[in-house]
């Protein structure tokens, strides 16, 4: 009985540093990662606070899910967790806005957008041209956040995060014919906003 | 994908730069959220998890037992095919039903004819 208590112990020793050494690989990891995760996730949300919820979600999802894969596959699948992460959060956002149109009266909230503001002026320079240091950054980060959902996803994890075709669909779940055309408009939009105005 | 045009670099670049210049309190928070994560999701198996699932799992089954003890016993069924039968057979002999409901009347008729 106590051989047997002894062997137990010795077992949970022996799990207990397997898990410290592999939640010190996980951590390492995440390290690397999170910052340009939590810049994705903004880009991708607009709000801080939504967006550290979702690195922390993505974090608890991938440690939970794939903590025991090979540390080779860890980067596509922490950033396909994230991207689905992602897409659930405009899905909720989706529904909610929803419901607050169907339950709003007419004409309430509506906002007085200027239609011209948003058309582009071909004569004059474009934002990387006119502008430097913090300027250009809030044109880069505009230029991005207005990009439809997918086609950000693709042009950050294929330009940004170095992805191959392949690796890029297998993290966003599509196919690469998919990956092409979302990269395509999406440089194609980045092109004319931070380029084509020069 | 090496080679890009200079707004691409100009994007890459200023997505690096923010990816660095992180704010302090950005970093804690950061820092707060993966140690929570990996605590969560690493949290160790206890020595009493074991034994508590066993026990819920007996408790479980005692309970099932004893409620299935206390049902009322169904009465036992009737053997339905052969009444059924029987009662077509009946139905069917509309005369002869009409004969077994007034037995005691033919009887009685019988007997008077005997003795008269």
């Amino acid at each position: 009985m106590i051989a047997l208590e002894r062997l137990e112990a010795r077992d949970m020793t022996r799990h207990d540093d397997t898990t410290i050494a592999l939640r010190g690989r996980l951590d390492h990891f995440l390290r690397t990662v999170e910052r340009r995760a939590l810049r994705m996730a903004r880009l991708a949300v607009g709000d801080l606070d939504d967006a550290l919820e979702l690195v922390q979600d993505s974090m608890l999802g991938f440690v939970r899910s794939y903590a025991t894969r090979p540390e080779v596959e860890w980067p596509p699948l922490y950033w396909r967790v994230l991207d689905s992460r992602i897409q659930d959060h405009h899905r909720r956002q989706s529904v909610r806005r929803r419901w607050r149109v169907f339950f709003r009266s007419e004409g309430e909230g509506e906002e007085n957008v200027d239609a011209l503001a948003a058309v582009a002026d071909p004569v004059a320079p474009g934002p990387l041209d006119r502008s430097t240091g913090d300027e250009a950054a809030r044109a880069i980060d505009a230029a991005l956040r207005a990009l439809p959902d997918r086609q950000r996803q693709a042009f950050l994890l294929r330009v940004w995060e170095g992805f191959d075709v392949a690796g890029t669909a297998a993290v966003m779940g599509c196919s690469e014919g998919s990956v092409k055309t979302h990269l395509f408009r999406a440089m194609d939009a980045l092109r004319k906003r931070l380029e084509d105005h020069r | 994908m090496n080679e890009h045009a200079p707004w691409v670099d100009a994007v890459l670049r200023q997505l690096d730069e923010d990816e660095l210049h992180c704010d302090a309190t950005v970093l804690s928070r950061l820092n707060r959220a993966r140690q929570q994560a990996l605590d969560a999701a690493l949290r160790p198996h206890r020595a009493w998890r074991l034994p508590m699932a066993l026990a819920g799992a007996t408790a479980a089954l005692l309970l099932s037992l004893a409620l299935t003890l206390r049902m009322p016993q169904a009465p036992a069924p009737l053997p339905v095919a052969e009444s059924g039968a029987e009662d077509f057979e009946l139905l069917a002999a509309g005369a002869e039903l009409e004969l077994i409901e007034n037995l005691e009347f033919y009887a009685w008729l019988e007997q008077q004819s005997l003795d008269g």
